[in-house]
C-alpha cells in the first residue's frame, strides 16, 4: 500500500509534462545556475567553488523543504481513505517524505555526475552520505508527522509552514558559509536545527571531510529529538484525527 | 479459514461539533491557559452522540440490513465496524478483514488511471498486490471497462466509477463487506449482476451489512435487520416481521417500536 501511495505521488508530480522526471534534476541545476550567477559574481560571497558549495547545502534544504509542506498535507490529501478505512496514521506522511526522497537521491546521484563530467573531482568523502541521507531523513520525518497532525488539527499551519520555512531559508547556512558570521554569533546559526545537516553535508560534499564525531552526534540528537515528538504527537492522535479532517 | 465476527457491547459515539471559527490555534493556545469553568463559558464546540448505547452481535452467516432516517446513526455505526471512528465508550470486538464500500467511488484518486486506482484501493482495502495483478482480468471484464481501464478516472462517467469500486470491494471476498447506499446510479443490467454477485457472497457465509432505503435489497440479501433512531437501535427482528413494522412507523404510527425515545 505504502508503495502505491508512493507511486501514485510520482506519477502525479510531472504528469501531463513535456520533460516528465527529468524537472526534478532541472529544477536543482536552474537553481544552482541562478543563486550561483546571483551570489558569486553579483554579490561576491568570497567562497571558493562557490557553486560545489551552494550544492551541498541546497539539495539538502529542497529535501526539506519539499517534504515538509507536502508532509502537511498528508491527512488533508488523503482524507477520503482516512474516513473510510482504518489505515496506520504512519503511512501517509512517510509515503510524502519517501517520495521526496526519491527526488533528493535521483538529483544528489545525478548531479554528481553531471559535476564529474564539469571537471569537479568527486569526493572520496562521499561513502559517508548513506548515513547522513539515512540521519536526515528519519529528522524530516519526525517533523512531517508533526506537520501533518497539526495541519489536519489547525488549518493555519500549513501558512505558518510556509513562513517559517522562507525564514529557515535564509537563517541558514545554504547560500552562505557559517564562517562568514562572527564567531560569537554562529551559535545563533547552530541553534537551528536543520543547520546540523547543512554543516554534515557539506563537510561531506564540499569540504570533503568525514564530519566529526561531534558533528554526527549532533545530528543524530536532532533526529531522535524529532522522530520521539512524531510518535509522541502520532500515539496520542491516531484515533482522534478521524474526527478533525 | 479466517472467522469473522463482530461485538459491541454498549458503544457510544460523542462528536463535537466545531464551529468553524473556533475551531483554530488561538482557541488551543487560550484553553491551555485558562481555567477549565471559564472554558465552558467560552468553548464554541457543541457535542452531540452519533451513536448511544448500541449492543449488536454478528456470527458468520449474518447477513445484517440497517434501516432508519437520514441521521439515524446508520452511516455512524458502519465507521465504528470498520474502525474509523473510535468508540467513545463501550467495548468493540471485530475478527475479520472488513471491506467497506462506503460512499462508494469516492475513494478513487481522478488524475490516476482505472488501473492504477486498483492498485491503490485495493492495497488500502487490504488485499496484497499479487493478488490484484492476478484478478485485474477478472476486475476489468465485471467492470465493464475495457480500453477504459488505462483512462484516467476523473473522465469516468458515474456509473463507470460505480463499477469499478463495487466490483473492486466485492472481487476478494472480504470476511465483512459493508455496503452503504447500494448502487446509487448505476444501470439497470449492472445492478442485476451486482446482486448476482452479492448472492453469491451471501452463501459464502461471512458477515455482510448493508445500509439501503429500498426495502426490496433488505429482503433480499439480508436475515437480520435493525431499526435506527437518534443513534440507538430501536427494533430488531427478521426481515419479513421488522419491514412492515418499520413502514408503519414510517407513515407516522405511533408506538410501533414500543416506547417512544424521547426527543
Amino acid at each position: 500500500m505504502l508503495f502505491h501511495l508512493l507511486a501514485r505521488d510520482l506519477k502525479l508530480k510531472y504528469k501531463r509534462t513535456a520533460l516528465g522526471y527529468l524537472w526534478s534534476l532541472l529544477n536543482p541545476i536552474l537553481q544552482l545556475v541562478l543563486l550561483g550567477t546571483v551570489f558569486s559574481h553579483v554579490v561576491r560571497w568570497q567562497i571558493k567553488d562557490y557553486t560545489l558549495f551552494l550544492f551541498s547545502g541546497l539539495l539538502v534544504w529542497n529535501f526539506f523543504s519539499t517534504a515538509l509542506i507536502s508532509g502537511a498535507y498528508a491527512y488533508l490529501e488523503n482524507e477520503h481513505f482516512i474516513r473510510k478505512i482504518y489505515l496506520p496514521k504512519l503511512m501517509f506522511p512517510l509515503s510524502k517524505v519517501l517520495f521526496r526522497l526519491v527526488d533528493f537521491l535521483f538529483s544528489l546521484l545525478a548531479l554528481s555526475m553531471l559535476g564529474w563530467v564539469l571537471g569537479y573531482s568527486l569526493r572520496p568523502t562521499m561513502i559517508w552520505l548513506p548515513p547522513a541521507v539515512l540521519l536526515l531523513f528519519f529528522f524530516v520525518l519526525g517533523l512531517s508527522v508533526v506537520a501533518a497532525v497539526l495541519t489536519a488539527y489547525f488549518r493555519d499551519v500549513q501558512y505558518l509552514i510556509q513562513v517559517g520555512l522562507q525564514m529557515l531559508y535564509f537563517a541558514s547556512p545554504i547560500l552562505y558559509s557559517i564562517d562568514i558570521m562572527p564567531v560569537h554569533l554562529q551559535w545563533v546559526l547552530r541553534a537551528n536545527p536543520l543547520c546540523a545537516f547543512l554543516l554534515l553535508f557539506q563537510e561531506i560534499i564540499y569540504v570533503g571531510q568525514v564530519p566529526t564525531l561531534q558533528q554526527w552526534g549532533f545530528a543524530a540528537g536532532m533526529t531522535l529529538l524529532s522522530m520521539a515528538t512524531g510518535c509522541l504527537v502520532l500515539l496520542y492522535t491516531e484515533h482522534k484525527l478521524v474526527f478533525r479532517l | 479459514m479466517s472467522t469473522a465476527k463482530i461485538d459491541l457491547e454498549d458503544v457510544s459515539v460523542r462528536f463535537r461539533r466545531y464551529n468553524m471559527r473556533s475551531h483554530g490555534i488561538k482557541e488551543a493556545a487560550m484553553r491551555l491557559f485558562t481555567k477549565p469553568s471559564w472554558q465552558d463559558k467560552q468553548e464554541k464546540v457543541s457535542e452531540f452522540w452519533g451513536l448511544r448505547g448500541v449492543n449488536l452481535s454478528l456470527r458468520e452467516g449474518d447477513r445484517l440490513g440497517i434501516i432508519g432516517h437520514n441521521g439515524a446513526g446508520k452511516s455512524t455505526l458502519l465507521k465504528i465496524i470498520s474502525r474509523v471512528y473510535p468508540p467513545t465508550m463501550g467495548k468493540l470486538t471485530i475478527e475479520g478483514r472488513v471491506a467497506p464500500l462506503i460512499e462508494i467511488g469516492a475513494g478513487f484518486s481522478p488524475e490516476l488511471s482505472g488501473r492504477e486506482n486498483i492498485y491503490l484501493s485495493g492495497t488500502i482495502l487490504g488485499i496484497r498486490t499479487k493478488v490484484l495483478t492476478q484478478r485485474l482480468d477478472s476486475i476489468t471484464s465485471f467492470s465493464e471497462l475495457g480500453e477504459f481501464i488505462d483512462t484516467p478516472v476523473k473522465y469516468y462517467s458515474s456509473g463507470m466509477a460505480l463499477r469499478l469500486a463495487f466490483t473492486l470491494a466485492t472481487e476478494i471476498i472480504p470476511d465483512i463487506l459493508i455496503l452503504d447506499e447500494l448502487y446509487a446510479g448505476g444501470d439497470v443490467s449492472f445492478i442485476e449482476k451486482g446482486n448476482r454477485r452479492l448472492d453469491e457472497f451471501v452463501h459464502s457465509s461471512k458477515i455482510l451489512i448493508l445500509v439501503a432505503h429500498q426495502m426490496e435489497y433488505i429482503q433480499r440479501f439480508c436475515n437480520r435487520v435493525v431499526v435506527m433512531e437518534r443513534g440507538q437501535i430501536i427494533g430488531e427482528g427478521k426481515p419479513h416481521d421488522v419491514v412492515p413494522m418499520y413502514m408503519a412507523h414510517m407513515r407516522g404510527e405511533k408506538g410501533v417500536f414500543g416506547a417512544e425515545l424521547p426527543a
